[in-house]
């Protein structure tokens, strides 16, 4: 996924110096992926992917740094496509995510070659040619981090014991700023969070993982896990705008997920019932910044973010199915979407589910 | 071109004449596709012409690993390739999962072997599929005939072996704001379709729209053994708008059932032996958290390896009882022994694996530990600020025990 990148931008005057030297801390050698799920890009053409049945984040220098990102990418049955490559039915191609380069406008995609348990992991990636390859990952400049819940992890002392067996699903990851954000679930209590994982990695620092609350009218606190998000400003600050896998969109900033605090956050629309996000990313147009998600249920939905710096929060109920909060709008047109991310300031890059299997498209920011 | 070639492409072209609408100018050879309009109806397994003709085959190294190989190919064509290197042999011999020579060749690697060329898929082929193997020297021949060759692999046609074994909770009567439900599997089973094969049906066996928790990434464990399957939690959590709009997805005083559908395939794409019902009747919300306080323990003598009994004030997660009790010794070390979750998740033993010392012993709760509907030890899944102050979690409990000498 793609940070706001265009956003902060605008607001900062002048990216760290240390950034183009990112690419010098990771080292030569060739990542051991168990599972390739959620994706997303740092500067200088670093890829992180998630490796949730290895519990670990890879780092990946993609050397993917040169490129032309107003090219569309319309690549009709991709997973077919991706199945010939594999030698596989096009059935057995499972595309977990798609996130796109900045800095060459390529659309990477995490496979899984098989839906089985010892299903193979791919890095594939396309451009607007609509030829898919698969990224080699022999002698690659990479890092690993290890998440806590590692199946190595040994029983230690007081307290959490016996973390270990637990198995953690990732539903998203985003780069912000010398910060891995990683949202993880887990697959038995329930009980979700949100890690900033320092980049470059320190040693095999997991990051903290802070437990995300949930006040429903200030009333019902929750835990809540969170399904999909984006970095976004506001007031200056980096936040999180975050959706609740129980609908309701949020912001928490992203400082609070460093200090080791519960974290509740902010309400900012509540989406209803059958709202399913899977994806969303944060754009521009005509000076103004909007949310776009891509929902199961409802097609792709565009969030006014006129007025999130002020608001409150919603604490009140909001009766005779009114709206509360951020207005949106349900753009129909874009039905099946799976996955989204921007492809350059004008456009979005979605995986479309069709009839005959998958689809990339590429489509106008509306 | 030889003059053989040209002789038979002339008699080829003088009968395309009378049923093709393309214009009667020969074409050079190259230009032409073996499965364009005038060519001879495709047989692909066999070379269009007699005479020497590469053949594509394939050969079985191991049980699941295959190499294709191209016979009768000529010595100083197959030197000329090896010599152009990977990129030209990748496009001399390519397979495909299709016909569409659009599609991207598979991954592999291709070697010169023994007066063959040789390809090596990266990936064991699929029980089932066709591949479409095409050997296509033009690069290095002008003059080669392209010629694709089929083969498939045959489906292993074994009988269906899997089959649910158990659901949890596995009561019968089970809470409003029921929160999650596990399926064990007796194999290994295929991700990605889960919730097209999982239903909810409510007295009249209509299906209650929307009732679960749909997410991409599916929640397994570790052998793809066991699925979690959460129920909805904005239509359970209180004030939400889900909850509001449509409420929670079952109702107290009503019976329902979990359907698992037999056609969930398994890790080797065979479907269930048979689907699994669950049918349970729904009471009343819990919303009072576990509270270890409460539980009975019926205690063993030292000496020998009698079971510790422990009794819950209420049905407990299957899953993390396997995780978040601990009992520990008078040197406040764990034991290692054997757990077993009682009938409906009502109890738990613990068998040691060295008879007991005489002491005092604990059962350690992990705060984490939580009934079906999400409460934990110490916070109930919804936390009601206005009654108690909110609170990040609660702390573990310790039960000592004595074992008498």
């Amino acid at each position: 996924m793609r940070t706001s990148l265009g956003v902060l931008l605008a607001l900062v005057t002048a990216a760290p110096s240390w950034s183009a030297d990112l690419t010098d801390t990771l080292s030569k050698g060739t990542p051991k992926l168990q599972s390739a799920g959620p994706l997303a890009f740092g500067p200088e053409g670093i890829l992180f992917v998630s490796d949730p049945k290895g519990a670990a984040i890879f780092a990946i220098a993609t050397n993917d740094t040169k490129g032309d990102d107003t090219k569309a990418i319309n690549v009709e049955g991709i997973d077919a496509k991706i199945a010939s490559m594999l030698g596989t039915k096009t059935d057995d191609v499972l595309i977990n995510d798609v996130a796109v380069n900045p800095a060459s406008g390529m659309a990477y995609l995490s496979v899984s070659r098989g839906r089985g348990p010892d299903a193979i992991p791919a890095i594939v990636r396309v451009h607007s040619s609509g030829r898919p390859e698969a990224l080699s990952l022999k002698d690659m400049a990479y890092a690993k981090a290890e998440l806590p819940n590692a199946p190595a992890d040994k029983v230690s002392g007081e307290g959490r014991r016996r973390r270990n067996n637990r198995t953690e699903s990732i539903t998203d990851i985003t780069y912000h700023d010398g910060k891995l954000v990683v949202a993880g679930l887990s697959n038995e209590e329930f009980a979700s969070n949100l890690r900033a994982i320092p980049f470059p990695f320190e040693k095999v620092d997991g990051g903290t993982a802070i437990e995300i609350f949930h006040g429903a009218h200030g009333k019902y606190e929750t835990r809540s896990p969170v399904r999909t998000f984006a970095m976004f400003r506001i007031g200056g600050e980096p936040h999180v705008l975050a959706a609740y896998t129980c609908t309701p969109l949020v912001t928490i900033p992203l400082a609070e997920l460093e200090s080791g605090k519960k974290v509740q956050g902010r309400t900012v629309a509540e989406l209803g019932n059958r709202n399913r996000p899977l994806d969303m990313i944060v754009y521009e147009k005509d000076g103004k910044s909007f949310l776009l998600m891509a929902n199961s249920a409802r097609g792709v939905m565009k969030v006014s973010t006129d007025g999130i710096e002020d608001r409150e929060g919603i604490t009140e109920r909001v009766g005779g199915g009114g709206k509360a909060g951020q207005s949106y709008e349900t753009i129909e047109t874009l039905e099946g979407v799976v996955q989204l991310d921007r492809l350059n300031d004008r456009q979005a890059l979605v995986l479309v589910k069709t009839d005959a299997g998958h689809d990339l498209r590429t489509f106008d920011l509306p | 071109m030889t003059t053989r070639s040209r002789i038979l492409w002339s008699l080829l072209l003088a009968g395309s004449l009378v049923g093709c609408r393309e214009a009667a100018v020969p074409l050079p050879i190259v230009e032409r596709d073996n499965e364009v309009c005038c060519a001879p109806p495709p047989d692909l397994r066999r070379p269009e012409f007699p005479g020497p003709a590469a053949v594509v085959e394939l050969v079985n190294v191991t049980s699941d690993r295959h190499e294709f190989v191209v016979r009768g190919v000529d010595a100083a064509l197959l030197a000329s390739l090896q010599q152009r290197g990977d990129d030209t042999m990748t496009t001399s011999l390519a397979v495909r999962t299709g016909a569409d020579t659009d599609l991207p060749a598979m991954l592999g690697e291709h070697a010169v072997v023994g007066g063959t060329l040789v390809f090596r898929p990266r990936f064991p082929l699929a029980a089932g599929l066709v591949y479409y193997a095409t050997w296509d020297p033009r690069t290095v021949d002008p003059s080669a005939r392209p010629v694709t060759t089929t083969i498939e692999i045959p489906s292993t046609e074994r009988e269906p072996t899997a089959r649910v074994v158990e659901v949890f909770p596995s009561g019968d009567v089970l809470p409003e704001n029921l929160l999650r439900i596990y399926v064990h599997f007796s194999e290994p089973m295929s991700r990605g379709r889960a919730y097209e094969h999982l239903h909810l049906l409510d007295a009249n066996g209509d299906e209650v729209e929307a009732p679960f928790l749909e997410l991409g990434e599916e929640l397994w464990n570790r052998d793809a053994t066991r699925f979690t399957l959460l129920l909805d939690p904005g239509r359970i959590k209180r004030d939400l708008k889900p909850n509001l709009e449509v409420g929670p997805p079952v109702r107290a005083g009503g019976t329902y059932s979990i359907v698992v559908d037999r056609d969930w395939l398994d890790g080797h794409g065979r479907p269930l032996v048979e689907g699994h019902r669950k049918a349970f009747r729904v009471e009343r919300p819990d919303t009072v958290p576990p509270d270890p306080r409460k539980w009975a323990l019926s205690i063993p003598e030292s000496g020998g390896v009698e079971p510790l009994h422990v009794t819950f004030d209420g049905p407990l997660d299957r899953a993390l009882l396997d995780r978040l009790l601990t009992i520990t010794g008078p040197d406040g070390e764990p034991l290692t022994g054997t757990a077993m979750v009682m009938p409906h998740e009502l109890g738990w033993q613990f068998v040691p694996d060295e008879p007991w010392a005489a002491g005092r012993h604990e059962l350690i709760v992990d705060s984490l530990l939580e009934d079906p509907s999400g409460n934990s030890v110490g916070r109930p899944f919804e936390v009601d600020l206005s009654a108690t102050p909110s609170s990040s979690e609660g702390s573990d409990v310790r039960l000592p025990f004595e074992v008498e000498p």
